[in-house]
């Protein structure tokens, strides 16, 4: 009777509040996994409970235990059901099972919609699902636990709230501690939450309900202590003591705090004063090794100097920050390390430069500042092409498109108009060009953007090119949530219409006009004439051991290739993925080389990877008539 | 028969702090027994113990005559209880309280319930929320009479209440206990409204009780005398009482006359007719008139005094 009594009293105080609870985290997930199915690289839906889970379960948490306990507690209703008959646990029982059935509640529910909103891609099993229930449920266990614990703490709640949270970021982020290791740190671990399908971590979970059960245990412990004298002096206002003990407690950890930052800091990048050139204005410096590099190195060192100081004039910017340049003697001249660490920090080996190696330089320097001008804005979608290809046509023109050479403006149109010949005739190639850099690599994305940059110059004049450099990178987006918002709604397209006056429609039926005009000029048609007329073939073998074969075919129904390729080399790259769709470029670390031939066959990677594994690969030509290697086409994998 | 409330040499700390210290006392079957103390005596320390919310330190509480502290769940099924300060659930009406509260006992009466309801002039659908002090006061007594206790325990209803509330929940009180004559233990530091409605009753001081019985006696054994300061003669007293029969509970100089007031001796009072007690005083020394009031501050300044002085 007491315990239907204090069960259809909770549920009629706080069902309204429990259905609300479960609608609002509903409508977050919902829109996460709209959002996620709409995102040029989507996840797993099922990664959105895991996000659910680091982010607005620990408030719906929190709101259950306000609700459930701390109403409870601070108001003195409490005192009203410990003078009825009935023991001090049960209510506190059944408020603390009320909690926990909700909140598994929420779990399976959140675990269907994402079932409702999967694919076939996911592969949805019994399993598989029950594995994550169960992960889900051990979580949201151990943050009940704690909330139900913390929640009879009274006033001493916010700092024991303020202390776990500050040890779980301190375990979470410490680079000296490997958080996906231990439990239950490693039950949401990014890449095994959701894809880890064979391993049941029964001694993690185990110990995450152990955590919970001695806080659970807490909890009970607090409520009896001294026949509930403590709770109740707990529940009462904090007393100047506790406003004391809070402050040095707070200033405690703010120097704990202090400490570890300045443990965990690190010198700025500083070059020494040997093999060291420099210009303070713009602030550039360059290391340049050894002696015997110092003349290419002052050459090269004079290009930036020659691209950045006029840009800063025509972007009407003030002050850029400080560029470093590293010379790496035995690299590959595309071989890039790339920073924007104290201001820009690019690594390479301009010693076998020729100008177009130097104009990719460049242009990577120049990425490199407009990035931090624009506090990290312009290297995001949808301004990332804008910022590609500014700055390569930057780099080649400086402003003047007199200056470009036919050489690299038949190299770079020839790439542009390789890549949108493969895609569909009528691909918004602003909009799918971030996909396009995803599938044909970076090299050949700079260059379709480069085109844009190119026919607006040719079409409207170097001005407009300069105007669209002014609206989208010359100025930093704001820090602050509603600067943000600010930056979102205008829309970019509305952006370059009103910088050049140029509307979205036309702007792109006339660049994919001139870049079909293009192919048709001697320069750009021979370089495209170099291209093995193949196509990439990538499959996954259905074998007992996990094969991926790769190779090429003919385009136009030949049967071989001349030996006009002969000089031409047909490599795989590939290399592993996370779980998410992240902005992903393989190196040449793991690559397979092969003669260009009509083989569908011609790279076979047997057992490297395991089943459920998901692999990046990409079939790529180097030719001499190409600064960089053109990369055929690419595929992201799941390994069966 | 057993007491329905025995409290044996009960003592209770708070950490250093003794709240309870020796409390003794009982409560007969069918009394309506006024526990008297000022703020912080131990009253409300001394109820919780008897309804089983804390435990003694040392002694023995029983209510029915069992041990409190093992059966205290169901010992409270047979007692009505009225906190001093009213925690309800303030989303709830009286209604939906009915329901919630009748869970908890088997004796509940909703017909009872009903009635006190509609007696009391309490709004059946409104939330608890909006109810005045006094409102909840007689809903808390609604409550705990429709659970036809055996005990009825009362901590100090009426504080917080204004005079004409305070009066009006005393008068129900009285009529209810009257009626059902139920056992009733009522808690308050204000002495009038023990005058009310108490048949006996215990003062408690300093956690432990000073005195335990009627409140008839307790008046008439309380005497006080003045004499004007530039007559006293230090150490003299008003009449020929002996020392030894004679207890001074309080002395102090007012309005330019000392005050005396003592407690006197069973064996000096005239006997049961009840005749009014009036010595031949030295010269110089009359009689005061004393409130009830005046003898509980007197009782508990000397025991303050006593305190202070070990």
């Amino acid at each position: 009777m007491a315990t239907r009594a204090l069960l259809g009293k909770d549920l009629r105080e706080h069902g309204l509040a429990a259905l609300g609870l479960l609608l609002g985290g509903f409508a977050l997930v919902a829109l996460a996994i709209a959002q996620n199915r709409a995102a040029a690289f989507s996840m797993s839906p099922f990664e959105v409970v895991r996000f659910a889970l680091i982010t607005f379960v620990p408030l719906i948490v929190l709101t259950v235990g306000n609700r459930l306990v701390v109403r409870e507690y601070l108001s003195g209703t409490r005192q009203f059901v410990e003078a009825l008959p009935v023991g001090t646990s049960l209510p506190l029982t059944i408020k603390y099972l009320l909690g926990a059935g909700f909140l598994i509640l929420l779990g399976v529910l959140l675990i269907a919609l994402c079932t409702l909103g999967s694919s076939a891609a996911d592969d949805v099993t019994a399993p598989w699902l029950a594995l994550l229930l169960a992960k889900t449920v051990v979580i949201l266990l151990l943050y009940w636990s704690i909330v139900f614990c913390f929640s009879l703490c009274g006033h001493l709640r916010i700092m024991l709230y303020l202390s776990v949270l500050g040890i779980a970021a301190l375990i979470a982020w410490s680079p000296g501690i490997d958080s996906s290791r231990f439990a239950p740190f490693n039950l949401m671990d990014r890449d095994l939450f959701v894809f880890e399908r064979d391993v049941v971590p029964v001694a993690d979970m185990l110990w995450t309900l152990v955590i919970a059960a001695a806080f659970t245990a807490g909890g009970f412990l607090i409520a009896r202590l001294g026949n509930g004298a403590v709770v109740e002096r707990l529940a009462k206002p904090m007393s100047r003591r506790d406003f004391v003990v809070l402050g040095v407690l707070a200033a405690a950890g703010l120097t704990l705090g202090g400490l570890i930052a300045e443990d965990q800091s690190r010198d700025p990048i500083r070059f020494g004063t040997n093999t060291v050139l420099r210009n303070i204005d713009p602030a550039i410096e360059m290391y340049y090794a050894a002696e015997a590099y110092r003349g290419r190195s002052e050459a090269f060192m004079l290009l930036v100097k020659e691209a950045e100081a006029p840009l800063q004039t025509v972007l009407g910017i003030e002050s850029l920050p400080v560029v470093r340049l590293a010379l790496r003697p035995g690299r590959e001249p595309h071989d890039i390390d790339y920073g924007t660490l104290d201001g820009v920090y690019v690594a390479a080996n301009w010693m076998e430069h020729d100008s177009y190696d130097d104009a990719v330089l460049v242009a990577v320097v120049l990425h490199g500042l407009l990035s931090a001008r624009t506090g990290g804005r312009a290297p995001f979608e949808p301004h990332h092409w804008v910022l590609d290809g500014f700055t390569r046509w930057w780099a080649e023109t400086l402003g003047d498109p007199a200056r470009l050479r036919n050489s690299h403006r038949d190299e770079l149109l020839a790439r542009a108009a390789f890549v949108a010949a493969r895609l569909d005739e009528d691909a918004d190639l602003v909009s799918t060009w971030q996909l396009v850099a995803d599938r044909f690599g970076y090299p050949s994305a700079e260059a379709l953007a480069f085109s844009a940059m190119h026919y607006l110059s040719e079409s409207a004049g170097s001005n407009a090119v300069l105007a669209v450099g002014r609206a989208f990178l010359s100025e930093p987006v704001g820090a602050s949530i509603l600067a943000s918002a600010a930056d979102r709604r205008r829309p970019s397209w509305q952006r370059f219409t009103d910088a050049t006056g140029i509307s979205r429609d036309d702007f792109l039926r006339g660049w994919a006009q001139s870049l079909a005009n293009a192919t048709r000029e001697p320069g750009v048609a021979s370089k495209l004439a170099a291209v093995p007329p193949i196509e990439a073939v990538i499959d996954v073998a259905d074998d007992a051991v996990p094969t991926i074969i790769a190779g090429y075919r003919a385009t136009h129904g030949s049967t071989s290739l001349s030996d006009a390729y002969a000089d031409t080399r047909c490599i795989l790259r590939h290399g592993p993925l996370s779980a998410f769709d992240y902005e992903f470029d393989v190196d040449d670390e793991d690559e397979l080389e092969a003669p260009c031939a009509l083989d569908e066959q011609a790279h076979t990677l047997r057992g490297r990877y395991a089943s459920g594994d998901r692999v990046y690969v990409a079939l790529e030509m180097e030719s001499p008539a190409f600064h960089q290697p053109l990369r055929l086409d690419s595929r992201r994998l799941n390994i069966p | 028969m057993s007491p329905v409330i025995d409290f044996d040499e009960v003592a209770k700390r708070f950490g250093r702090l003794p709240v309870l210290n020796g409390l003794c006392l009982q409560v007969q079957a069918g009394e309506v027994f006024g526990f008297l103390g000022r703020n912080g005596a131990g009253k409300s320390t001394a109820i919780r113990c008897l309804m089983g919310i804390t435990t003694a330190d040392s002694g023995e509480v029983r209510l029915f005559g069992e041990t409190v502290s093992p059966r205290a769940v169901a010992l409270r099924r047979r007692v009505g209880y009225v906190a001093q300060e009213q925690h309800m659930y303030p989303w709830m009406s009286p209604r939906t309280l009915g329901r919630f509260v009748r869970g908890f006992y088997p004796t509940w009466n909703e017909a009872r319930w009903r009635e006190l309801i509609t007696r009391f002039d309490l709004p059946i659908k409104r939330r608890l929320g909006t109810f005045s002090g006094g409102m909840k006061a007689k809903l808390a007594l609604a409550v705990a009479l429709s659970t036809r206790p055996e005990l009825l325990v009362l901590d100090e209803p009426t504080a917080g209440m204004d005079p004409v509330a305070r009066r009006e929940f005393l008068d129900l009180v009285r009529g209810e206990t009257e009626r059902e004559g139920v056992t009733t233990f009522f808690s308050t530091h204000l002495i009038d409204e023990i005058e009310a409605v108490a048949d006996r009753i215990a003062i408690v001081e300093g956690g432990r009780s000073i005195y335990e019985g009627a409140l008839a006696p307790l008046a008439s054994r309380t005497v006080g005398y003045s004499i004007a300061v530039e007559d006293d003669v230090p150490g003299s007293l008003p009449g020929p009482f002996a020392a030894e029969r004679l207890r001074l509970l309080d002395e102090g100089v007012r309005g330019g006359r000392r005050h005396l007031v003592m407690m006197l001796a069973e064996e000096e009072m005239p006997g049961p007719t009840g005749a009014s007690y009036s010595p031949v005083l030295n010269p110089g020394w009359r009689p005061e008139r004393l409130s009830l009031e005046d003898v509980f501050v007197a009782l508990v300044s000397r025991h303050i005094g006593a305190s202070d002085a070990r």
